[in-house]
């Protein structure tokens, strides 16, 4: 089992960007000689990967709007804060594998990049 | 008018990215350079306003990567108002260059402008090797290049073209991309095109010499991973199956030569027997979607036997278009670097030769040049 992140303040490598493509409708995430299409959970997830927020507010940002939009869709179905905090952990793990985010373990240190 | 377009999805997907081909003009001499021989001289190259319009087009078209390149793309005047460009078209930006020529201030000026990644090109990891090679004092130009990139705080690549001229010094180019801090290290085998095929003969390595630095590369992987990424180019020669083309023949990308030509690969202007459109007669759309050029080797129904009935198809489309003209003078071919292609000995007979002790050294080394305007 993948260790739970909780207190990290996972970033965005500085070579990669976001971008919503307007073109195929989908987020990208645009690294040197590569793209990689998202789907929107993991876009919202890496959208809010700014190195100020823990992986707990990222949870938490991140079931709020999921909340949102399933009330406006009027389905019921939504992970608990336990499981997605996992689920969230292991794709930013994933992520910081293929150099994509960094994982600071304290928040002071992402500020002198 | 257009034939219907067809792909193995019988669907034209947008392009990803576009390759910008700014001048042929470069500094550099060396002899496995992909451009075409006849270049294009600098009179007959677009406009950076052509430029501008190119970019706009690519984006609204789909492309949301592009790779400033050449020649030496700091020979282009207004270089950064393209860059800029792009970046404000929302596109990620590269800088494929020599290094020579990039400056501190360069670099920084080029930052400012949205740039997001450079790759520099080294010929060897030492000096008098690479000088050799490049056929050009370069060298330390280009270490100073790389303090300028990491001094701009931009993403650094280099990228090592390998031939049998430095392809047993692998160990060094990899301690110097760790020491220059490089983020990414591209370890291209040479492909045999243009210049590179007029001097393939000195430039084929033997099979030893490529499983010795397929080792280093192995070990080098496995002990840098998360500081350093490598990539290793295949020499296709070696291989038992053929490299797909690009993606796919108008799958992913587009090259736009400096002249405004568009081609499907950076290569493909060697087919003669297609004719490419231009940016300055027809639109990057027209030209993705409806161009003849665009749509010949699209999808599968253009395979000959073996392709046609293989299994492998789907994998490697066939091979490279660009490979199948040259060797065989049929772009249609399938790929002779493929096993099962009917012409394969075309490949044999080279390796042999690359093979024997010791290798004729009777054919000489063939420099790129950039002739000057032509009359």
């Amino acid at each position: 089992m993948e260790r739970i992140l909780k207190n990290c303040f996972p970033k965005l490598a500085a070579k990669a960007r976001l971008k919503f493509d307007k073109v195929r409708e989908k987020h990208l995430l645009l690294l040197p000689e590569k793209v990689v299409v998202l789907n929107e959970t993991a876009a919202s997830v890496l959208a809010l990967c700014d190195g100020n927020r823990t992986v707990d507010t990222i949870t938490e940002n991140v079931k709020a709007s999921l909340q949102e939009s399933t009330e406006r869709a009027g389905s019921v179905a939504l992970p608990d804060l336990q499981e997605m905090q996992a689920d969230i952990s292991e794709f930013l793990q994933e992520m910081e594998d293929q150099g994509w985010v960094v994982i600071h373990t304290d928040g002071t240190a992402n500020n002198n990049e | 008018m257009a034939q219907p377009i067809t792909t193995s999805k019988n669907v034209v997907e947008p392009p990803y990215s576009l390759l910008a081909e700014l001048t042929h003009r470069c500094p550099l001499h060396c002899p496995y350079c992909s451009n075409p021989i006849n270049m294009v001289s600098e009179r007959g190259e677009l406009s950076n306003e052509d430029w501008c319009r190119v970019l706009s087009e690519a984006a609204d078209l789909g492309v949301v990567e592009v790779h400033f390149s050449g020649g030496e793309p700091l020979l282009k005047d207004g270089l950064d108002c393209l860059i800029r460009h792009a970046d404000r078209l929302e596109m990620y930006t590269n800088l494929i260059t020599s290094g020579i020529g990039l400056t501190a201030e360069k670099a920084i000026q080029l930052k400012e402008a949205g740039l997001a990644n450079v790759q520099v090109s080294f010929q060897a990891g030492e000096a008098k090797l690479s000088d050799r090679i490049g056929g050009y004092k370069a060298f330390e130009k280009k270490k100073e290049a790389v303090k300028a990139v990491k001094k701009a705080e931009l993403h650094l690549s280099l990228n090592v073209v390998l031939h049998r001229m430095n392809m047993d010094h692998l160990d060094e180019v990899i301690q110097l991309a760790e020491e220059m801090g490089a983020e990414r290290l591209e370890l291209a085998n040479t492909q045999y095109y243009n210049w590179a095929l007029l001097n393939r003969k000195r430039l084929l390595p033997d099979r030893k010499q490529i499983e010795r630095a397929s080792k280093i590369y192995e070990a080098a992987k496995a002990r840098l991973k998360k500081k350093m990424e490598i990539i290793w180019v295949i020499p296709d020669y070696y291989a038992s199956t053929p490299k797909p083309c690009m993606g796919g023949w108008g799958a992913i990308g587009l090259t736009v030569a400096p002249d405004g030509v568009v081609l499907p690969c950076p290569t493909a202007g060697i087919i003669e027997s297609l004719s490419f459109e231009n940016v300055r007669e027809s639109s990057l759309r027209h030209i993705w979607y409806e161009s003849e050029s665009f749509n010949r080797f699209r999808g599968e129904n253009w395979m000959p036997e073996p392709c046609r009935s293989c299994d492998f198809r789907h994998e490697d489309r066939g091979g490279c278009r660009c490979q199948a003209f040259a060797l065989t003078g049929d772009a249609h071919a399938t790929d002779p670097v493929c096993q099962r292609s009917p012409q394969h000995q075309l490949i044999e007979k080279v390796v042999q030769d690359a093979n024997r002790k010791p290798i004729a050294k009777s054919s000489p080394m063939i420099y790129r040049k950039y002739l000057l305007d032509k009359k």
